[in-house]
Parts: C-alpha cells; sequence; structure tokens
C-alpha cells in the first residue's frame, strides 16, 4: 500500500478582514506520489490558501502539514525556505519573474541559491528552457516575453532543484485557450514522464484530463473528492 | 546568481534613485578626507621652509630661558643694565617657553631634560633615542638631531646695534657621512668643515645670512662676535649668560653653503640641509672649548629637532610626548610657526629690533590642538553617520517599492539572511561609490602638496593607501552598521508578499 508523501493534518488558516474568515476549515488531504491533483472550488473557497500552506509559503493557525514525515510546524523560517528551495518547485498566476533578470537567470537563480556554480547554474537552465521550448527565448527579459512564454519560463524555473512536488497556482489563469493548452500539456508530461507531483489550483476544467484526483473546496472545507 | 550578485545588479539599475545617499556619502568621504589627509598634507606643504630652517618637524627642549624681570619687548636689546635672573611667569618666561631659539634674548636653563647631563654629537642619537623610546611615537620618527649651542652677538656696521646669532657645533665627520652619496652639501664659496679643524677657529656660514641682516664676511674673511660669559648656578645645569659681560671672538670664515641647494641623508629620504640663518657652524670641539672659555664644562644641548616619518602623526606624536616628558618643552614646528605668524613675528630667526612679539601672544598661541582635532574626527564620524543614515532611509526607500521581488525570491528558496546580504551589498556598495568620489578629488590635491614637498612616490602611495583605507574602513564600518536596518526590514518580508498582489 502506498502512503502519502504530503499530508494535511486539521490544517485551518483563518484572516481578519473586518471580521474572522476561514479561508480553510479543519482540512485533510492526503497527497501520494505521483499525484496529479487538482484544487478546484469558487473563488474564496480556500483553494489557493492550500496550496500555499502546502508550499510553505504560508503558515497555518491550526493543524499542520507533513511532507515525508517532516512537520512544517517545527521548521523555522529558513527551514521553510530550505525546503521550498528543494523539494517544491511553484508556478505562479502571473509568472513572477524577477523582472532586471533574463529568462536563462530567472531559472538558474534557484540553482544558485541552492550552491551550484553560476556556469552550471546557467548551463541548466539552458536544459530546462529547452525542455519547455524556451532555448531560443533565453536572453530575453520577461517584459519581452509573451505570458505562455513567461509562464513557461516560471515552469522551467520551478523544476530547477528537481523538486518532487511541483505546485500551481491557476498556472493558465493569464492565458489565451491555445497557450492555457499548451502549459496543461507541459504539466501532464512533466506529471507522467518525470514523475512530479503535480498540485494545479485552477478555476477550469482544463486540468482535468490529466489529473488522477479532483478535490472541490467549499468554505474552506473539503467539499468533494473525485478519483478518475 | 549569487546574493552578492544580485546587490551589485540592483545598485546598477536603482542607480538613479541612489543618487542622493551616494551623495551624502561622498560629502562626508571629503570632509573625512580632508581632515585626515589635506590638512596635514598641507602643513607639510605651508611649513616646509621652517621645518628646515629649525632642523625638525617637533623641537624638544629642556631649556628655559633666563631673562631680565624687565619687559623683554621693551628693552628690546640686552645691554649692561641687564640682570638675569630665571624667570617666573612674565612675558619673557612665557615667549622662552614657547620658543627655543630665545636662548638669543638671555640665558639657558636646562629643567631635567636627560640630555642635560652633556653634549651629544651631531648625528649621535643615543640621547634622544633614550628618550624617544619611551614613548609610543618612536617608530615615527625619522631622525633626531641633538644640537649643542653657545649664543653670541654679532655688532652691526657701526657697532651701535647687534645682531644675536648662535655657534652651532657640527661634526665634520658625521655630516660627511650623512652626505655620502648626495649632492650636498652645496657650497657657494669655500669648502666645508673638515676633520683637522676640530679646535680650529674656524667656521662655515650660511650664503644668504647678509641678505637677512647679518654682518656681511665672505669666505677668507673674519667674524668678529662677541660671546656673553656663562654663569652656573647653584646646580651644574643652571646656566646663565651675562650679556654685559662678553668675550670678543674671531672666527675665521672658510666656506659658505648654498642652503637652497644642499641635501642630507636622513631615515625618511634625502632632505633639505636643516639651517638657521643666525647658525654659524663651528667644529663640535671647537664649540666645546667655547664654552670652557666662556665658563662652561661644554657646550650644553639646546635642543633636539624630531623629523618624523610623515606628519600625519604629528599631533599625536607631540601629545605622546608631552604626556610622557611633562618636564619638557615639547611643540610641533608647524604649531609654533602658526603661534610666530599670529603674534606678528616675522621669522624664527629675526632681528631683536624687529620681534615686537609679545611673549602671552605666543603662548597662548600654543595652546594644543587636542581638543579641536577630537571635535574634528567627532565631526567626521557623524558626518558619516549621516550619510549611512542617508544611504539606509534610501534603501528602505527602494525595499519598499521592491517588497514583491524580494517576497519571490523568499519564494524561490532564499533565506532571510541570504536576502539580507544582498541588501547589505547594495548599501555597502553605494556608500563605498560616494567614498571614492569624495575621496579621490580630496586626495589628489593632497598628493600635489605631497609632490611638491619632494616626498617620495613610494611613501604618497602608502600615505594615500593608508588614507583610503580609514575613509573606507570608516564608511564600511557605518554602512554595514546602518544598513541592518533596511537588511532586517528585508528579512521581515514574507513569500506570502508575492501571492498578496497575485
Amino acid at each position: 500500500m502506498i502512503s502519502p508523501n504530503l499530508r494535511a493534518v486539521n490544517l485551518t488558516k483563518t484572516y481578519h478582514v473586518n471580521e474572522l474568515v476561514w479561508a480553510v476549515r479543519n482540512l485533510y488531504v492526503d497527497i501520494y506520489p505521483g499525484d496529479f491533483v487538482v484544487l478546484t472550488g469558487p473563488s474564496g473557497s480556500g483553494k489557493s490558501t492550500l496550496l500555499h500552506l502546502l508550499a510553505g509559503l504560508d503558515r497555518p493557525v491550526y493543524g499542520d502539514v507533513v511532507l515525508e514525515g517532516q512537520r512544517y510546524s517545527r521548521l523555522d523560517e529558513d527551514g521553510l525556505s530550505r525546503l521550498r528551495r528543494g523539494r517544491i518547485g511553484f508556478v505562479y498566476q502571473f509568472f513572477n519573474l524577477i523582472p532586471y533578470l533574463n529568462a536563462q537567470d530567472n531559472v538558474a537563480l534557484p540553482l544558485t541559491f541552492a550552491g551550484c556554480p553560476m556556469p552550471e547554474a546557467r548551463g541548466r537552465a539552458a536544459e530546462l528552457l529547452e525542455m519547455v521550448g524556451m532555448r531560443g527565448r533565453m536572453r530575453h527579459v520577461p517584459s519581452q516575453l509573451s505570458g505562455g512564454e513567461q509562464q513557461r519560463v516560471a515552469i522551467a524555473r520551478a523544476l530547477a532543484n528537481e523538486p518532487d512536488f511541483l505546485m500551481a497556482d491557476e498556472p493558465t489563469g493569464n492565458l489565451d485557450s491555445a497557450r492555457a493548452e499548451e502549459i496543461a500539456g507541459l504539466f501532464r508530461r512533466l506529471n507522467r514522464e518525470m514523475g512530479k507531483t503535480v498540485l494545479v489550483v485552477s478555476h477550469s476544467d482544463i486540468f482535468h484530463s490529466s489529473a488522477n484526483r479532483i478535490l472541490s473546496l467549499l468554505d474552506g472545507r473539503l467539499d468533494t473528492e473525485r478519483k478518475l | 546568481m549569487s546574493f552578492i550578485g544580485l546587490g551589485l545588479v540592483n545598485v546598477r539599475r536603482n542607480f538613479g534613485r541612489s543618487v542622493l545617499a551616494v551623495a551624502a556619502m561622498a560629502i562626508a568621504s571629503l570632509v573625512v578626507t580632508s581632515l585626515i589627509s589635506l590638512a596635514p598634507s598641507v602643513h607639510q606643504a605651508g611649513f616646509v621652509a621652517e621645518r628646515v630652517l629649525l632642523g625638525g618637524d617637533v623641537i624638544i627642549t629642556g631649556f628655559q630661558v633666563m631673562s631680565s624681570a624687565q619687559d623683554l619687548d621693551a628693552k628690546r636689546v640686552p645691554d649692561a643694565s641687564w640682570t638675569w635672573s630665571r624667570p617666573g611667569h612674565d612675558l619673557a618666561g612665557l615667549l622662552a617657553e614657547a620658543v627655543p631659539w630665545t636662548w638669543q634674548y638671555g640665558s639657558m636653563a636646562p629643567t631635567g631634560n636627560p640630555s642635560a647631563a652633556g653634549p651629544a654629537a651631531l648625528l649621535d642619537t643615543a640621547v634622544v633615542a633614550a628618550l624617544l623610546d619611551s614613548v609610543e611615537a618612536h617608530d615615527r620618527v625619522a631622525a633626531a638631531f641633538p644640537t649643542t649651542i653657545l649664543p653670541v652677538l654679532e655688532p652691526l656696521a657701526g657697532g651701535k646695534q647687534t645682531k644675536l646669532g648662535f655657534l652651532l657645533g657640527r661634526d665634520a665627520a658625521a655630516d660627511r657621512l650623512a652626505w655620502t652619496g648626495l649632492a650636498g652639501p652645496q657650497l657657494s664659496s669655500g669648502r666645508y668643515l673638515e676633520a683637522q679643524d676640530h679646535g680650529q677657529l674656524v667656521a662655515v656660514t650660511d650664503a644668504r645670512r647678509t641678505s637677512r641682516g647679518y654682518p656681511t664676511v665672505s669666505t677668507g674673511g673674519t667674524l668678529e662676535l662677541l660671546m656673553p660669559r656663562a654663569v652656573t648656578g647653584p646646580q651644574a645645569a643652571d646656566i646663565t649668560f651675562d650679556y654685559a659681560d662678553c668675550i670678543p671672538v674671531s672666527l675665521q670664515v672658510v666656506g659658505q653653503l648654498d642652503t637652497e641647494t644642499s641635501l642630507e641623508l636622513t631615515p625618511g629620504g634625502p632632505v633639505p640641509l636643516h639651517w638657521a640663518s643666525g647658525a654659524i657652524l663651528v667644529p663640535q670641539d671647537t664649540l666645546h672649548e667655547l664654552a670652557e672659555l666662556a665658563g662652561l664644562a661644554q657646550a650644553p644641548v639646546n635642543a633636539i629637532a624630531v623629523r618624523l616619518t610623515d606628519l600625519i602623526h604629528l599631533d599625536r606624536t607631540v601629545a605622546q610626548l608631552r604626556r610622557a616628558h611633562p618636564e619638557l618643552v615639547v611643540f610641533a614646528v608647524r604649531d609654533l610657526v602658526r603661534a610666530t605668524r599670529l603674534s606678528g613675528a616675522i621669522e624664527p630667526v629675526m632681528l631683536l629690533n624687529d620681534t615686537g612679539v609679545s611673549g602671552t601672544a605666543l603662548a597662548a598661541n600654543l595652546v594644543p590642538r587636542t581638543v579641536a582635532l577630537n571635535l574634528g574626527m567627532l565631526f567626521a564620524v557623524l558626518a558619516f553617520t549621516i550619510a549611512a543614515l542617508i544611504v539606509a532611509a534610501n534603501l528602505l526607500v527602494l525595499l519598499s517599492a521592491r517588497r514583491k521581488e524580494i517576497s519571490i525570491l523568499r519564494a524561490l528558496g532564499a533565506r532571510g539572511g541570504e536576502v539580507a546580504v544582498m541588501v547589505l551589498t547594495e548599501a555597502v556598495l553605494i556608500s563605498m561609490v560616494g567614498c571614492v568620489l569624495g575621496f579621490w578629488p580630496v586626495r589628489l590635491l593632497a598628493t600635489i602638496t605631497l609632490v611638491s614637498n619632494r616626498l617620495s612616490l613610494g611613501r604618497i602611495a602608502i600615505l594615500t593607501l593608508g588614507d583610503f583605507g580609514i575613509v573606507c574602513g570608516v564608511a564600511l564600518a557605518l554602512s554595514l552598521l546602518f544598513g541592518l536596518l533596511p537588511a532586517i526590514a528585508s528579512m521581515r518580508m514574507t513569500p506570502t508578499e508575492a501571492l498578496r498582489n497575485d
């Protein structure tokens, strides 16, 4: 029996916006190696918050996330940084590339954070950019790239340190349908060919064909779970 | 790309928005560079003639002049009516403490100077070494010269006025050794003192002395002098000279030195021959014999002229010597010249009639500058502190505009300390750019004055690098200290900042 390598245990996150808002409420989620999980639900259902908590980008007010036995609550900020650096690749809706670095240096950045020498990091970045079909644009800065191209660079960056988990928050939300299909295909390939565990937050059903599980959230709670 | 590399990139792309911070640091650097390097260089250039004249940068003397109880300024020229006594705190006494060459005015009395035990041979620094070894300043001393002297009067034409001069004992062999390999001494006529002159009544004078009001005596001529008789007090070290009772002395002038071009060798390199116009060089043994004639066991050491490796240490050296030897009179030639000028004197070697110097004014102008210097350094540190604060404030503003960028770095796995390193790199780099911009223009001016002061290029390079190290070191330390403010602020930025703006 395969055991989950990422678990959300009684995860709770609240915000104070004039009144107490339960973004995520007593949530239990298990993620298994090789999963392609789509988190879906209406706006404000807590899917992005859940993803951020699972990625170690944010801390819960209650409960914990456990990655292969390692509890996030026992990690300090630097510990979480190390975790994000090595184990989790994250892709944002708005790409979040460093605007003054070209595509190659953007991808090389997490590698250098991990101590990889710059020439080597750039070589690895070139390979990753080739894999996402961006080799020809690696000298371009983000402002010279289209939305779809920027997202490819962001995906390459997320893969830089060969993480086990690839998490994406609305990765196609800012793209037209053709570019969105390409990106969805890329995620599918990364899951199936490279064995990455993929967690994607998406409003649309563009990832449904690739997913093996679809978790639907409502008011911070798990509403339904579909296994495909 | 390392975090330091990212810091460098950020400085480059945000440089336009950091101009104010760079300018603040440049101004601070300019002020501090001026304080630590330009001012001493100006001193070196500005007082070179006087330093040459007096033989060193710092004068140490254990003698105090004994003079008439009458007002020296009013009396002008000593005559038979003068009676000499130990000064209290009258004007002459103050003047005497301030100006070592006031042997011209009266008599000398040692006051505990270790070198007073007996005269030291010229260039024999043993006595001085014993004195200087006791203070930290020793390693800054390039050379030290004890001077053995006797006061004399030189009657001017008509015989109604006398010009005050002094016999300066020289060791011909030691002088020749000092001049080995150098062009000096340059003689405008005649010859320099020889070993066989010792004990002979011969002298070498300054070719320029005539233009300074001294009697005209060419090479081959005879200097007619009046040497005041010495009176020893209850203690052998108490010496007074009675100008009312002078012994006529005739010295044959064997040569005249061209002191404009003569050089002599010191550990610090060749320097112009140190010479006062009123000085008459006689062989050391001759001086001792004349001292015996005047009633002394041997010619007394009047002062020790100390040459420093460089004048940047001048004030500290003087302060240390004063602390270590409170019984001695120690002062910088630069301060002495300033006081002399402020008091209205013309030049250190002067006709008595020309002086009109108030001893009180002179002494008042010789107040140690320690307090002023400390305030200067305090001001320098304050200037850098303000500049560093401006750099830090500028970075805080820049960081608030770059919150998302830093949050992305945090989300990608950058640790707080690493982001802080990036921000500190920016603070340091902005400070260093400003520092360099402020340092070099001032230092260039200082270098010009140092070159004009005939300092070797090697020494100038060492001084420049030293000053650069001090300025950059202070700027670096303060920019690191205050750079911690934006650095800590950046450490507190979390990855969620990147998400909120999404």
